[in-house]
């Protein structure tokens, strides 16, 4: 427990010295949402700029108007709804995860182009964390590039395993299951808390394919890993090894997360209008942040097993740890 | 904490002690919160029952309260309420759609068919729940299964300050419904929105009242608003009401050129069209059209024609035309082509819409991306 705690301190500590690469990071997420958004905002400009109930001057969406074009929306307007404002949409979209509600099937693109962009990222932030120092921009985009192939194969295998479990292991659970334990309580708080109970069985099950995933790239950076099938096997391995270790940063980092959930969720009784979308992208930069921390954490865990195990050797990220972090 | 102070416990036994102490807590967590909400429960019931029930007495006239059932209103309510938010009317509108349900089959009159009878229903229920939530009556999605309600508080579902009309919703309180319900209700906020609440009212009322222990439909109340303004509304009633029927006005064309003969005038052009086959009476559609110097003109077209071109000759251009601006016609299936515009604009509430969206899309992809 101490060294996964160890590894979450050295992880939030290399993510405080990268301001730049938090920011930038952040960025690259807005961009690529951005086309998407002015796809809508397009869309919304032909529907919404001529209707009448709409002032120009108004600050809020004219509730029947909104009612109407949901009614009518196709594609990705159908995800234009209420559950898009402030903190309904972590919630909404944590509660479509949990319980693998379907949702339109063009957000599979961006999610898709998104994940592609992380399989090129991770290269270059986990072999910066690796080294402790600056890459600079030729050496992060060549250690993208280089681990770009393989992680990409990582996440598909992930992938694939994701959506085996929610096409079975969630079919099941939260269908005849469920229906079995909840027909055995007399109160709708005794079923909801059933349902608890399943959704941390499943997340369990989410939790380990993604860990896997996470610990295949860190293998590949900080061991070599050359294949997707090496690292994978590598990533299972000390998962297998340190059970302990892995659950507790796992657990520690989603704490963090929950603070952050809750944190937002308080803040944005408080703030509404443009101070609100304000918030809601401060919460996307806190959990950007997150992620890299998790990442960096991960890192230090891998290194302090691999020194532990093997005290008199250094691992290939330490042996010329860089300058001082710039980026 | 906890965990990491269990594990400075050396023996099995003060271990277990831990875990039970936290269990405990835990129960008593729940039992506390339970006798709580029930506390607080029981007076927002009653005073959201005593509300409905003199809004509707008010509009429709009396109630038989002996046929009343109060415990089923507080069974339907204590569905909605065991994990509600403070500013979650879930509850409210449960109550109300309880109520109104129990009034309209204590009513006396057999309303048939049990499609006009649920949209009697569901456009009282609206405007009740306009009445007694106004300026608290926002959004509850429910997540988690169902089970969890938040409530989003920056989507006001209340009637707008400037407009008395109720607004039209589906409240997932109110249940589900069938397409003919649903259209019975909106063709029932039609007639309010076209003939005003005071006439609607009380067509309404001598509807109940007339009726009274007898079967009775749209065509009697069609009857009656025929008596009340002197003029057969049959025709027009039967469309609004027929699901099948479908209503749609808009503008098709909109053209404003200088003149060739005067270069400081122009010659503007709305071409209005009726693009569904449902028809209203004549001289019911109303159409605006705005100019540049902010003057603007109100035309009454005749639903009927199919189609109806309109010409103007003005010093400034114009900019805009809408049909039905006020959204009378709540039937209408296609709201997206009542307007056009020679000078598209976004508007503000949709830049910021946009904006809160796309920080949506970010934690969607954030979400999902995790995963792999």
């Amino acid at each position: 427990m101490r060294d996964a705690l160890r590894a979450l301190s050295a992880g939030l500590s290399a993510v405080l010295r990268s301001p730049i690469l938090v920011g930038v990071v952040c960025l690259i997420t807005i961009v690529a949402a951005l086309p998407f958004g002015l796809v809508l905002g397009d869309r919304l400009r032909t529907a919404l700029a001529n209707q009448p109930s709409i002032s120009l001057e108004a600050t809020e969406i004219d509730a029947e108007w909104w009612m109407h074009f949901r009614a009518r929306a196709r594609g990705l307007d159908r995800t234009f709804t209420p559950a898009v404002l402030g903190f309904a949409a972590p919630l909404d979209n944590l509660s479509a995860l949990m319980d693998g509600s379907p949702r339109p099937l063009i957000i599979a693109v961006p999610v898709a182009i998104y994940a592609l962009v992380w399989a090129f990222l991770w290269g270059g932030v986990l072999t910066r964390f690796d080294r402790g120092g600056a890459l600079g921009t030729r050496g992060f985009i060549a250690a993208g590039r280089r681990h770009f192939p393989l992680f990409t194969l990582i996440g598909l295998a992930a992938a694939t395993v994701t959506v085996m479990l929610y096409l079975t292991v969630h079919t099941v659970l939260f269908g005849p299951v469920y229906r079995v334990l909840a027909s055995t309580v007399s109160s709708e708080r005794d079923a909801f808390l059933w349902r608890v109970a399943l959704y941390v069985v499943f997340a369990s099950l989410l939790a380990a394919v993604s860990l896997a995933a996470d610990y295949a790239r860190v293998s590949a950076v900080c061991a070599g890993a050359r294949s997707a099938r090496e690292a994978i096997a590598s990533g299972l391995r000390f998962m297998r090894t340190n059970p302990a270790a892995v659950a507790t940063l796992y657990l520690a980092t989603g704490a963090l997360f929950v603070a952050l959930f809750v944190l937002y969720g308080i803040a944005d009784r408080r703030f509404g209008g443009w101070r609100g979308v304000l918030l809601g992208q401060a919460f996307i930069f806190g959990r950007l942040a997150i992620r890299l921390t998790f990442g960096a954490s991960e890192i230090a865990l891998f290194k302090q097993r691999a020194d532990a195990a093997h005290p008199h050797s250094t691992s290939r990220g330490t042996a010329n740890p860089g300058p001082p972090a710039a980026t | 904490m906890l965990l990491y102070y269990s594990r400075t416990l050396r023996s099995r036994r003060q271990q277990r002690g831990l875990a039970f102490c936290g269990l405990f807590v835990i129960a008593f967590t729940l039992c506390a919160q339970t006798l709580v909400a029930q506390d607080t429960t029981a007076p927002r019931v009653d005073a959201t029952q005593n509300a409905t029930l003199q809004y509707l007495a008010d509009w429709f006239g009396s109630y038989a309260a002996e046929r009343l059932n109060s415990d089923r209103v507080a069974f339907d309510a204590r569905a909605a309420d065991w994990f509600a938010s403070r500013h979650d009317v879930s509850l409210e509108r449960t109550v109300i759609a309880a109520v109104t349900r129990q009034y309209l089959a204590t009513t006396a009159v057999e309303l048939s068919p049990p499609a006009f009878a649920d949209g009697v229903f569901l456009y009282a229920a609206a405007r009740v729940a306009n009445g007694v939530l106004e300026g608290r009556n926002f959004d509850t999605r429910r997540v988690f299964g169902g089970f969890v309600p938040y409530t989003i508080r920056s989507q006001s579902l209340s009637r707008r300050r400037t407009d008395s009309r109720p607004l039209v919703w589906n409240f997932e309180e109110f249940g589900t419904s069938t397409a003919e319900a649903q259209r019975a209700a909106l063709a029932l906020h039609t007639l309010e929105r076209s003939l005003g609440w005071a006439s609607m009212q009380q067509a309404l009322a001598t509807f109940f009242e007339q009726f009274r222990s007898n079967r009775a439909g749209r065509q009697e109340l069609a009857a009656i608003l025929t008596e009340q303004r002197g003029v057969d509304v049959s025709k027009p009633f039967a469309d609004l009401f027929n699901v099948a029927a479908n209503f749609d006005y808009g503008i098709e064309g909109l053209s404003s050129e200088q003149s060739s003969s005067n270069a400081a005038a122009f010659r503007s052009t709305v071409r209005l069209r009726r693009f569904g086959d449902a028809t209203l009476a004549s001289r019911s559609v109303p159409m605006v059209v705005s100019f540049e110097d902010g003057s603007e003109i109100t035309e009454w077209w005749d639903g009927r024609e199919q189609q109806r071109d309109f010409e103007y000759d003005s010093r400034s251009r114009a900019v805009q035309a809408v049909v039905d601006p006020d959204v009378l016609l709540v039937v209408d299936s296609n709201r997206s082509n009542n307007g056009r515009t020679l000078q598209p604009v976004l508007p503000r509430a949709a830049v910021r819409a946009i904006a809160t969206w796309l920080v949506w899309l970010q934690d969607v992809m954030l979400t999902y991306s995790s995963l792999v």
